[in-house]
C-alpha cells in the first residue's frame, strides 16, 4: 500500500483522514512543513495532504513553492474548508499547471482524490485560472460558489452539491446570479466543465475520447456537444479559434451576459 | 483562520540585496553576507517582478502569459530558482 504524508493539525481531522484513507494508503502524519517536504524529497510519500495553514497557522504557500522545486512529481492535495478568507489564501497557493487538487473538508470524500493522485491520474489544475478570471467579475455574494464551481466542476458533482457546499440553496444561487446579470447556475457550471475539457485537450494534450473517459461525460459526442453548446466551438476548431485563452474569453462574455461581441469575433476568425 | 497568521505569502528581495551589472552580466549580491547569484533571462524577469511583492502563482502567471501549456514547466523552473535565491538569503517571504 502506498504512503501519503499529511500535515493536519487537529486530532479529529487526523482521525477522519486516517479513516477515509484506510483502504487507499498508509498515512504518515507529520508535525511540520519541513518534515512533509523532506518526506517528499526522500521519496517516502507518493502524495501529500495539507491544510491551507501549517503547524503554526501560517500559509503553506512557501511549502508549495519548495515542493514544486524539490519534489515536482509529488501531487498535492489541499484539504480544508472553503470560505471567503480561504479563497484569498488559495489564490496565493494554487499554481495553474501543477498537480494540485482541493478537497472540501467535511464535505467531500478524500479517498477518491488521493487514489487518483497516487495513480498519476491527477491532471494539472485549471481552477486558479478560473478563480482569477471570474471572481473579479462577480459580486462578493457569488465568490464562494464560483470558487467551488471552479474547483469542482470537473468532478461532475451536481449543482445541488455545489450550492450546498457554497452555503446557499440552488434557488438563492439562481437569484444572486440573475441579480448580477449572469447566466443561470447550470449554465455557469456547464461552461466551466466545457473549459475544463478545453484545458485538458489544448494544455494537457488529451484527446476528446480521453477527456470523456477522465470526466465520465457519457456518449462519444459528449465533449463536442458540451463545447459547442457552451463555448460555440467544436474540438477541431479549438486551435484556429485561439485555444484555451480564446475559450476563456468566450466563456467570460457568455456567462456574464455580454457575449455578442466575442462570439461574432470567433465566428469571424473561423471563416 | 485568522488573517494575520497567513501573512507571509509574498516574495520580495531580502534587505541588503542589490543588482550589479558588469557588461551584459547581471548579478544579485547580498551586501550583508557577500553571497550572490548570476542572473539568467528568467532570473532577470523574476527579479523585476519582485518589486511588486508577488505571490508564487502570480510570478508563474506573469512568466507564462498566455502560454498555458508551459505553466507547469515554468513553475518548476521558477520554483527551483526561487529556492536557490532563498537559500542564498537573496529573497524573503513577506506580507
Amino acid at each position: 500500500m502506498p504512503t501519503v504524508g499529511a500535515l493536519v493539525r487537529d486530532y479529529v481531522t487526523q482521525d477522519s483522514v486516517a479513516r477515509q484513507l484506510a483502504r487507499v494508503a498508509e498515512v504518515q502524519f507529520v508535525e511540520s512543513t519541513a518534515a512533509l517536504v523532506q518526506a517528499s524529497v526522500d521519496g517516502a510519500v507518493g502524495a501529500v495532504i495539507t491544510e491551507l495553514g501549517d503547524e503554526t497557522g501560517r500559509s503553506v504557500a512557501p511549502m508549495i513553492l519548495e515542493l514544486t522545486a524539490r519534489a515536482p512529481s509529488v501531487p498535492i492535495v489541499l484539504y480544508d474548508i472553503l470560505n471567503r478568507p480561504a479563497i484569498d489564501r488559495l489564490s496565493e497557493i494554487l499554481v495553474p499547471g501543477l498537480r494540485i487538487e482541493f478537497v472540501l473538508r467535511d464535505a467531500e470524500p478524500l479517498g477518491t482524490t488521493v487514489r487518483r493522485a497516487l495513480s498519476a491520474a491527477l491532471p494539472p489544475t485549471m481552477a486558479p485560472i478560473l478563480i482569477e478570471r471570474f471572481l473579479p467579475l462577480a459580486p462578493t455574494s457569488l465568490h464562494v460558489f464560483l470558487a467551488v464551481a471552479a474547483l469542482k466542476a470537473p468532478s461532475g458533482r451536481s449543482l445541488e452539491h455545489l450550492a450546498h457546499w457554497s452555503g446557499v440553496t440552488r434557488r438563492t444561487l439562481a437569484r444572486r446570479l440573475a441579480a448580477a446579470g449572469w447566466q443561470p447556475p447550470s449554465v455557469v457550471l456547464q461552461t466551466f466543465r466545457a473549459l475544463d475539457a478545453v484545458w485538458l485537450m489544448t494544455v494537457c494534450g488529451r484527446t476528446a475520447r480521453r477527456v470523456r473517459e477522465l470526466r465520465d461525460l457519457g456518449g462519444p459526442s459528449s465533449v463536442g456537444r458540451l463545447m459547442r453548446r457552451y463555448l460555440g466551438i467544436a474540438p477541431r476548431e479549438l486551435r484556429d479559434a485561439g485555444g484555451f485563452g480564446a475559450a476563456l474569453d468566450i466563456a467570460a462574455h457568455a456567462i456574464t451576459g455580454n457575449h455578442t461581441g466575442v462570439l461574432s469575433r470567433v465566428t469571424h476568425a473561423r471563416r | 483562520m485568522p488573517e494575520a497568521q497567513f501573512a507571509a505569502t509574498r516574495l520580495s528581495a531580502a534587505q541588503g540585496v542589490v543588482l550589479r551589472r558588469t557588461g551584459s552580466q547581471h548579478q544579485l549580491v547580498n551586501t550583508n553576507s557577500g553571497s550572490g547569484c548570476i542572473l539568467n533571462a528568467m532570473g532577470r524577469r523574476i527579479w523585476a517582478l519582485l518589486a511588486s511583492r508577488p505571490t508564487f502563482p502570480a510570478i508563474v502567471g506573469c512568466l507564462s502569459g498566455s502560454r498555458d501549456h508551459e505553466r507547469g514547466a515554468l513553475a518548476g523552473d521558477a520554483g527551483r530558482l526561487l529556492m536557490a535565491w532563498q537559500e542564498a538569503g537573496l529573497i524573503t517571504w513577506t506580507s
